[in-house]
């Protein structure tokens, strides 16, 4: 039987209690080819979610925990001399994965930073004169965590733009919690069972990028970006041609996730506020006048009439 | 006449049933009238089963439908006002009506006359297909007669109405209603039902399976529950009132064959008008 994205929402959903919009997040990532960032609190299942996901698609899984003291070369890799053969051997190192934790990645300095992003990028790592691609797919998940900002180093906007998406984790509902004490209080989180293989994610992003985008859709997307840039008080730059082409490819990535084989309005409406709050430069007043950027990026997306 | 599945049809004696053009060699680019008129027996205070053919050759540019009674019988008349945008032949299929006949008790479906219309074309046509320098001057001289037959009308009129100014100059002016023209689009008016208003967005549909039709009509369903140009079809659903619910289907169907591929569009299109179908009355 032919694995869909959807028997994947389903194996995430049976084991994480609510944080549906994250579970989405995270497949969207998957099928669009890109990279998330994971903003919330702790203790809200974001490693579990990101550990679900490689189970259930039976991908190889590093996690990385971002310190301060940490080097470039601690995820990429290095060279380390063989006294016995008398020569440097590579060791690669835990960012070769399909699905790679950045844990608290804005905890490292800008030099690690620009490592991980650089190899999520290029898709590949240069260890000394050799280069060594990464495997596909490969997907970071990088968390961040909002209120504990002492000692971080906040990611450049240019840097934040290489996330496909930022998916803002919340605390679960009263009735999430205590579902989450009634089955994991006495025991351990199970992880999902594999429902699907690597060859279906290839194939689903095959299948997404055949996805039909109407012409009045695309020209929606460009008015809802183009709308992050005008002048405002509380911004300081808006979206880049980057995050329109981030919408189309989470537009067809929702579609294919529902089942569809067009877009919807709903999709681009829907997966808007992921790929966009991580891509704007708020001003201070913003934060002066007690406004959230996601409740600022709302009022924009529902200024703009819909096709 | 055939028989069909009876479901809830009306029981009606059908005695007259026809569809005609006016004129019956309208011009490229003129707007023309389709006429459909259906005699039944008996006092019927509406008849909204009459199924009108696939309009795809013509534009539809307003409809409007009466019915009058008289002499024991119902006179159902549609009135379509269409334009054609290219010229030659267009065969229409019958109009039909399903219907129980009162006579037998059988249901039964009743077909008018087909169509079939000669689009002519502009007025420089004729110069243009003149052979012989006879025959090129034949219109010439056909249009400065009808100039002459126009200027003569025109003078005729403008004698009769000096005379009338003259004979009712006392009087009090008469406020003359201007003429009810048939409207030019579909607007529905301030009396239409809910259903009414849905049957005409189906009527538009059937009549010209097209996108951008599927996109008006999107726009006129989604007015109807009053969503604004700012809410997606997930807004909409999540604030419909129950007694709209019955539209979810419909809606659901519009947002398809509005953004679907080319190659689904059809069936996205009879989606729509089966959900249109299922709405209840």
């Amino acid at each position: 039987m032919i694995a869909t994205p959807q028997d994947v929402e389903r194996a995430l959903k049976a084991s994480i209690v609510g944080q549906d919009a994250a579970i989405e997040g995270l497949l969207l990532a998957a099928i669009a080819d890109g990279h998330a960032l994971l903003e919330g609190p702790p203790g809200i299942a974001k490693t579990l979610a990101c550990r679900a996901l490689a189970a259930s698609l039976d991908a190889t899984f590093k996690r990385i925990q971002f310190t301060p003291d940490l080097l470039p070369a601690d995820i990429v890799g290095t060279r380390i001399f063989d006294q016995q053969r008398a020569r440097f051997d590579t060791v690669l190192g835990p960012i070769v994965a399909n699905i790679v934790l950045a844990d608290e990645i804005n905890r490292a300095p800008a030099k690690v930073q620009s490592a991980l992003l650089e190899a999520m990028q290029e898709r590949q790592v240069t260890i000394g004169p050799e280069s060594h691609a990464l495997p596909d797919p490969f997907i970071v998940l990088a968390t961040m965590n909002p209120l504990d900002n002492d000692g971080t180093y906040a990611l450049p906007l240019a840097q934040m733009d290489r996330f496909l998406l930022k998916i803002d984790i919340g605390y679960p509902s009263v009735e999430e919690e205590l579902e989450i004490i009634e089955r994991y209080a006495f025991a351990q989180t199970p992880l999902p069972q594999t429902v699907a293989t690597l060859d279906d994610v290839r194939r689903w992003r095959a299948e997404a990028r055949a996805i039909h985008v109407d012409r009045k859709l695309h020209r929606y997307i460009v008015e809802l970006v183009a709308a992050t840039r005008q002048a405002s008080p509380y911004v300081l730059g808006g979206a880049s041609p980057r995050a329109s082409l981030a919408l189309v490819n989470c537009a067809r990535a929702r579609a294919l996730l529902h089942g569809r084989d067009y877009v919807e309005p709903d999709d681009i409406r829907s997966v808007a506020p992921a790929v966009l709050r991580h891509r704007i430069a708020f001003t201070h007043r913003l934060v002066l006048e007690g406004i959230s950027p996601s409740s600022w990026i709302e009022r924009t997306i529902l200024g703009v009439p819909v096709p | 006449m055939q028989s069909v599945r009876a479901q809830n049809l009306p029981r009606l004696t059908v005695e007259r049933f026809t569809f005609s053009a006016k004129p019956v060699s309208p011009k490229m680019g003129r707007p023309f009238s389709l006429r459909i008129v259906l005699v039944v027996r008996g006092y019927v205070r509406r008849i909204d089963n009459v199924t009108l053919p696939i309009l795809s050759q013509l534009a539809l540019r307003g409809d409007e439908r009466t019915i009058t009674h008289a002499h024991g019988t119902s006179t159902y008349r549609e009135t379509l006002r269409v334009r054609a945008n290219r010229t030659g032949t267009i065969d229409l299929a019958p109009a039909t009506l399903d219907a129980v006949d009162a006579r037998t008790g059988q249901a039964e479906q009743y077909s008018s006359n087909p169509l079939h219309i000669v689009v002519r074309g502009g007025m420089l046509q004729p110069f243009a297909s003149a052979d012989s320098a006879v025959g090129s001057l034949l219109p010439v001289l056909e249009r400065i007669a009808l100039l002459g037959v126009g200027a003569l009308a025109l003078a005729f009129a403008l004698a009769l109405t000096t005379a009338y100014l003259l004979l009712h100059r006392r009087r009090p002016p008469e406020i003359v209603a201007p003429p009810v023209p048939l409207p030019l689009e579909p607007e529905p008016g301030p009396t239409q039902t809910r259903n009414e208003r849905l049957r005409d967005a189906a009527l538009v549909l059937r009549a010209e399976p097209t996108r951008s039709v599927v996109r008006s009509v999107r726009v006129a369903v989604r007015a109807l529950v009053g969503a604004s140009a700012h809410e997606t079809l997930a807004d909409v659903l999540a604030r419909l009132p129950d007694i709209d619910r019955d539209l979810v289907p419909l809606l659901r169907a519009l947002e398809r064959a509005a953004f679907t591929t080319d190659e689904d569009l059809a069936n996205a299109i009879q989606t729509c008008l089966r959900a249109f179908a299922e709405v209840k009355e």
